[in-house]
């Protein structure tokens, strides 16, 4: 028989890293709210059970009134399991007993697990686990999600569980008076806690159970601040703490008006130059490789398929293809777990604390700063994390905006061309120091032009005043070093490289197939680029750039290889093995600084990949948005290379 | 005294919670109820926000939505 299990908790107390364990899965973890915003299900087995265990994302209480709660209250709902785990952070016993008695009151067979235990009591907290077991009258136990002895134990507990009822919790003598007089009225299978949720006007179950009491708002929050108190008073019959309620010294650090904002970039800085400077050999090995190898498959190849096929396959699949993995994966492969890293030990609320006062200026919110983090790696990954913003208004801005932060597949390309026009080759400190500037520029530009276009925003299409939020600045945690950079390899980098594999090589083949498929003398390709040079020309840039930006729209990895496969189809053909071979094929098709800037530019600031554009269709439900957030950059990046152009004719 | 009236380091009895619904459920979520204390942590580096600890929580709080908040200084 499979037995159901719920992880049911706050956000960000460990409800991942146990799911995590026990499936062996690799969802991601980060430390800060918000990390899961859909159930997440999968299965295991100890010994010949096997359980089905579904990871709910964090919420406080099973009001339903954000997204969340609706989701994981839903699921409470319509479930039956046979155990449903109460996850809470020791730091945070409070918040973790008002909320296992919700889930008692709707729920039997609870349990509550106490999540890093170490940590509380490093800074003090002591928690009788013994006596909250007795009280709560529900099965507890204490884990350190990060040690896997105490993982093993939690697992025992699980097998060993046995259900049990759970204590209802008796409010005061007026409030059950009217819980009783609405009881008789439903036909639930659990009529107390509908009644509840009846009496507190909540419009869901409302309609659910098809039942309405009189309209007031009389005892809309009488049952959480009654839950509340019983919490505070469980608490403090249980808690033991010797902590002392000082800032820690990193903080004041950190959110200082001298060193905040210069530690933020340097540690952005750091990032980069350890993935320029890291990237740079790998890149060039894999590249020199891949070029090696070339001609040697070709020869073999050559005897058992007809050249027709060959040269398509060749040259346009396996360049492309080549290229993309010798560009994008030694980056990926050092900026993912470094920001990982940042991310696990909860550097990006203090981005967010630090920067919110810009945020305000543009009637946004300030949780936006997390999302443009998020974005760095992945825009589709930063759209969908959107969800952590309350207020529709400051959501659909931060959406919108959200592209204007480049992403991991943009550096990628923006890194071969810093390298080859602005830095030269030879790998000294200096070169890959000025490089990582170069690029932290370009973020600053991109931070400075997401701020400008949220205020633009808050002034005309999406008009309003910024709503109240609340923003958690959570503990430090140590991260687990080796495993956050096995887990992020694995998870993000290959899965976005995989993607970009897929993608690539059917483009490859198209952009191939245009270059030498001709019509009336003229291939297709050059048709096409010989139609765009003139908005090439417009941009400080050539219709075979334009060409290869638009047949990047499903994947900003691509761009430059297609560029290469156009300029050698027009009978450029160098044979190049390196970076500085490459530099020379841009030059001969007429590569300046111009238009190595922007190139940049229009790198920096185009339109999401369809990728992201489907992720924002789905978030939005919106095809207006979806548009809006198509135009946006690509205007921006297109005004932009006009207006540096114009500049540049002036000046040389 | 309001909320946002508390200086770094300082530490209050929180009166009257005049916020929004929503944005007093979110508060209450947080273990933020009327007669908890509270301590004014950290401004942020441009002012306009400040953090403070509850239950051993850091919370940020926008200054004006802190204006919200009825709250009496502790000796």
């Amino acid at each position: 028989m499979i037995k159901k299990i719920a992880l049911i908790g706050n956000p960000n107390v460990g409800k991942s890293t146990i799911y995590n364990y026990l499936t062996k899965s690799r969802q991601h973890t980060g430390n800060w709210a918000g990390k899961t915003v859909e159930n997440a299900c999968s299965t295991f087995n100890i010994d010949n059970d096997t359980y089905e265990i579904y990871d709910l994302p964090g919420i406080y209480s099973l009001s339903a009134k954000t997204e969340e709660e609706m989701v994981a209250r839903n699921l409470l709902l319509d479930n039956e399991f046979d155990i449903s785990l109460v996850v809470c952070d020791a730091t945070q016993i409070l918040r973790g007993v008002n909320l296992l008695l919700q889930v008692m009151e709707l729920k039997n067979n609870v349990a509550l697990c106490i999540n890093l235990i170490d940590e509380a009591n490093k800074k003090g907290i002591y928690i009788d686990r013994d006596k909250l077991e007795k009280i709560v009258g529900v099965p507890v136990i204490t884990n350190d999600a990060r040690n896997k002895n105490s993982l093993n134990n939690l697992k025992k507990f699980i097998v060993n569980y046995k259900s049990k009822l759970s204590n209802k919790i008796s409010y005061s003598e007026d409030l059950e008076q009217e819980i009783n007089n609405v009881i008789p009225y439903l036909n639930t299978n659990n009529n107390r806690w509908y009644a509840i949720k009846v009496l507190e006007q909540d419009q869901d179950i409302i309609n659910r159970i098809n039942y309405q009491i009189e309209k007031t708002n009389k005892y809309k929050s009488s049952f959480s601040k009654e839950i509340n108190d019983k919490s505070i008073n469980i608490t403090n019959q249980v808690l033991k703490e010797n902590s002392n309620k000082k800032i820690s010294k990193l903080d004041k650090i950190l959110t200082n008006k001298l060193t905040g904002i210069p530690i933020m970039l340097l540690l952005f800085f750091i990032i980069f130059w350890l993935t320029i400077n890291g990237a740079n050999y790998p890149s060039d090995m894999l590249y020199k490789f891949f070029s090696y190898l070339e001609p040697i498959i070709y020869r073999i190849l050559d005897n058992l398929i007809p050249t027709i096929i060959l040269n398509p396959l060749i040259f346009g699949v396996y360049r492309t293809l080549t290229w993309v993995v010798s560009v994008m994966l030694p980056p990926m492969a050092i900026f993912f777990p470094l920001f990982s890293l940042l991310e696990s030990f909860g550097i990006l609320p203090r981005i967010a604390f630090n920067l919110d006062k810009f945020f305000q200026k543009c009637n946004a919110c300030g949780k936006q700063a997390l999302t443009m983090c998020m974005g760095l790696g992945c825009n589709a990954v930063g759209v969908t994390g959107c969800r952590i913003i309350d207020s529709k208004r400051e959501r659909l801005i931060a959406i919108i905006t959200n592209s204007l932060m480049p992403c991991n597949g943009k550096f990628s390309a923006m890194i071969s061309v810093i390298t080859m026009f602005f830095i030269g080759f030879r790998t000294s400190i200096y070169s890959s120091i000025s490089s990582s500037l170069i690029l932290v520029l370009f973020i600053l530009l991109s931070i400075i032009f997401t701020f400008i276009v949220s205020k633009i925003l808050s002034k005309t299409l999406l008009k309003g005043e910024s709503s109240s939020f609340i923003l958690e600045l959570p503990a430090y945690r140590k991260p687990k070093i080796l495993k956050i950079i096995i887990d992020s390899l694995w998870e993000k980098a290959l899965a976005v490289l995989i993607r970009a594999i897929k993608i690539s090589a059917p483009a490859g083949l198209v952009i191939y197939l245009f270059a030498n498929i001709h019509i009336g003398g003229n291939s297709l390709l050059n048709i096409c680029s010989s139609f765009l040079e003139p908005f090439g020309t417009l941009l400080g840039l050539d219709g075979v750039i334009i060409l290869a930006f638009i047949f990047g729209l499903p994947a900003n990895e691509i761009v430059i290889p297609l560029i290469i496969m156009g300029y050698m189809s027009l009978g450029n053909l160098t044979d190049f093995s390196n970076l500085y071979d490459l530099k020379q094929l841009l030059v001969n098709n007429g590569w300046t600084v111009l238009t190595a800037l922007n190139f940049l530019i229009l790198a920096l600031f185009h339109y999401p990949c369809s990728t992201t554009l489907l992720t924002i269709k789905e978030e939005t439900k919106s095809l207006k948005w979806t548009l809006v957030s198509f135009i946006i950059p690509t205007l921006i990046g297109i005004l932009l290379c006009i207006f540096t152009t114009f500049l540049y004719k002036i000046i040389v | 005294m309001k909320l946002v009236d508390l200086n770094v380091g300082e530490t209050a009895k929180v009166l009257k919670i005049n916020s929004s619904l929503e944005m007093t459920k979110r508060l209450n979520d947080l273990g933020f109820f009327e007669n908890v204390d509270i301590k004014c942590m950290l401004t942020g580096p441009f002012k306009k926000i400040k953090a403070y600890l509850i239950n051993d929580t850091l919370l940020a709080i926008r200054d004006k939505d802190a204006l919200n908040i009825e709250v009496t200084i502790n000796d």
